[in-house]
């Protein structure tokens, strides 16, 4: 591991990509033509496990020793205290890369036979002429002889310290300096636009609603009103009405008795008229009738006189003869009790 | 190290403004439309409720008055009108011919003015008359027919004359022009 503020991301958490993935749970470190991809997650907990504030992948490391001294046909291996990181480059490329987790030092030379097992399977491998490695892991010592012999490859072991490296101003692009405060921020503005969006939302539809009621209101108000107008309408009416009545229902109903009694009398009076007599006069008063006419039957009319004495008090009857005809002049005043 | 900060504090200030922002929003939105038309719809949810107890008052009255019409049931279709003699004049005419009706005298008792007339016509029969006072009640018409009521023969016709008074309310004429209950408009 390295010292002070500066240490490697030690975990087989990250990947390399050849594109940046829209993925906003990765955090991503651009490289010339490609991308280590690292959970935000996992590299928040790791730097909460860490003091350190300078991050850097091992893969970044392997890719910036590669680009220092380019070795065309070289495995780049970099062995930290848990993993061991293997990678090959082309064109400032990762070609094929590996990490495995170092369980004893006495494994390395069957895990990078496995890597070149594995490389080899690729379409677009080459033959592997070199294999340089850089040891991190503290009580890890090497011999590259003997992995010679086994491996039948140059193996140069070498040396480089990693806080020297970090204090180069160039390499602070690769830090995984995304800090954690700015993921939350980032988190909270979205938080924050959501819950301005939903609040404005609640409003949208909370006016919606009002403005709903307000017109079914409206409308409603504006039947009332009319219906009030109408029913008032009908009130006033009634009312001037009752209030004529009160006043003259006695006297439309007297009025009314009187008309009736009128239209009677004269008409009883002229029911009573004979077959043979007709009335040249009639003249109704209040307290009697006074006729004028002709008869061709003195008969008739003495019968008729007699009918009227029975309804009137006094009457009196001229009678005279001219042409064959009785003509004649009844008067009838005070009508009699029973008549009236 | 400093790359860090200023980065945290960009991303604090943009967090900052874009609460104030929405806060800005929400605020003028609240206050100037959903406030604005909150209060519309209580306003006019208390309206309702003020004019619905209204009608019912409304309403309540008018079958108050219902029933007390009641009792003028029989001459309920008498009407207080300025127009009595006009009305006189058309139903004579309806059942006589030539018709006469001249003022006599005009008074006024108890707020009731009475117009007196006499009435000269020329009818076919009696009936005429008859039918003419029938009228008189048929068309709600206030008016007295008076003694004495004359039939003088001549020829095919009879020549009739007879007084009639014309009753008409000096202050029902007048109420009837009031609105005892205002009502708003719409």
């Amino acid at each position: 591991m390295g010292l002070n503020n500066c240490i490697f991301f030690d975990s087989d958490n990250q990947f390399v990509s050849k594109k940046e993935l829209k993925d906003s749970s990765f955090i991503h470190i651009p490289h010339d033509k490609w991308y280590i991809q690292i959970p935000y997650k996992v590299l928040n907990q790791y730097r909460a496990a860490h003091t350190a504030q300078k991050i850097i992948s091992p893969l970044t490391f392997l890719y910036l020793m590669y680009k220092k001294e380019p070795q065309a046909h070289a495995l780049y291996i970099l062995i930290l205290d848990e993993h061991i990181y293997m990678v090959t480059f082309q064109d400032e490329t990762p070609l094929f890369t590996k990490i495995y987790a170092l369980e004893r030092v006495e494994d390395l030379a069957s895990l990078i036979e496995s890597y070149l097992h594995d490389f080899y399977a690729q379409p677009e491998s080459f033959f592997i002429e070199k294999i340089i490695i850089f040891n991190f892991k503290e009580d890890c010592f090497l011999l590259p002889h003997e992995l010679e012999e086994r491996l039948l490859l140059k193996v140069e072991v070498r040396q480089e310290g990693l806080d020297f490296l970090c204090d180069n101003s160039q390499v602070s692009q690769f830090f995984l300096n995304i800090p954690e405060k700015g993921k939350k921020l980032h988190l909270s503005n979205r938080f924050i636009i959501f819950v301005g969006v939903g609040i404005l939302l609640l409003l949208a539809a909370a006016d919606i609603y009002f403005r709903y009621t307000s017109s079914q209101y409206s409308q409603k108000v504006r039947s009332l009103l009319l219906a009030q107008s109408q029913v008032a309408n009908f009130n006033n009416e009634a009312q001037s009405k009752l209030l004529y009545f009160q006043k003259m229902a006695p006297l439309i109903r007297t009025i009314k008795e009187h008309n009736a009694y009128i239209s009677t009398r004269i008409q009883n009076l002229f029911d009573q008229i004979p077959p043979h007599t007709f009335l040249t006069f009639a003249q109704f008063s209040k307290e009697g009738v006074e006729l004028k006419g002709a008869s061709s039957q003195k008969d008739e009319l003495l019968s008729l006189d007699k009918k009227l004495a029975k309804t009137f008090k006094h009457h009196r009857l001229i009678l005279k003869k001219s042409d064959g005809w009785y003509r004649f002049h009844g008067i009838y005043k005070e009508m009699s009790d029973e008549a009236d | 190290m400093k790359p860090i900060k200023l980065e945290a504090d960009k991303q604090t200030i943009h967090s900052l403004l874009l609460m104030l922002l929405l806060v800005l929003i929400i605020y003028v939105v609240a206050d100037f439309i959903v406030l604005e038309d909150m209060d519309r719809n209580i306003a006019l949810k208390n309206r309702y409720k003020i004019q619905k107890t209204l009608y019912g008052y409304i309403v309540q009255n008018k079958k108050h008055l219902q029933g007390e019409m009641e009792q003028y049931k029989d001459i309920f279709h008498y009407e207080a009108t300025k127009e009595g003699k006009e009305q006189m004049a058309k139903l004579l005419g309806e059942f006589g011919r030539d018709v006469d009706i001249k003022e006599l005298s005009e008074k006024k008792e108890e707020d009731v003015l009475q117009r007196r007339y006499e009435v000269h016509m020329l009818i076919d029969s009696p009936k005429a008359f008859y039918d003419f006072v029938q009228g008189l009640d048929k068309e709600g018409l206030v008016a007295k027919v008076e003694w004495p009521v004359q039939f003088v023969k001549r020829g095919n016709e009879i020549s009739m004359e007879f007084f009639i008074t014309l009753y008409t309310p000096v202050i029902g004429a007048s109420s009837s022009s009031k609105s005892p209950e205002e009502v708003e408009e719409p």
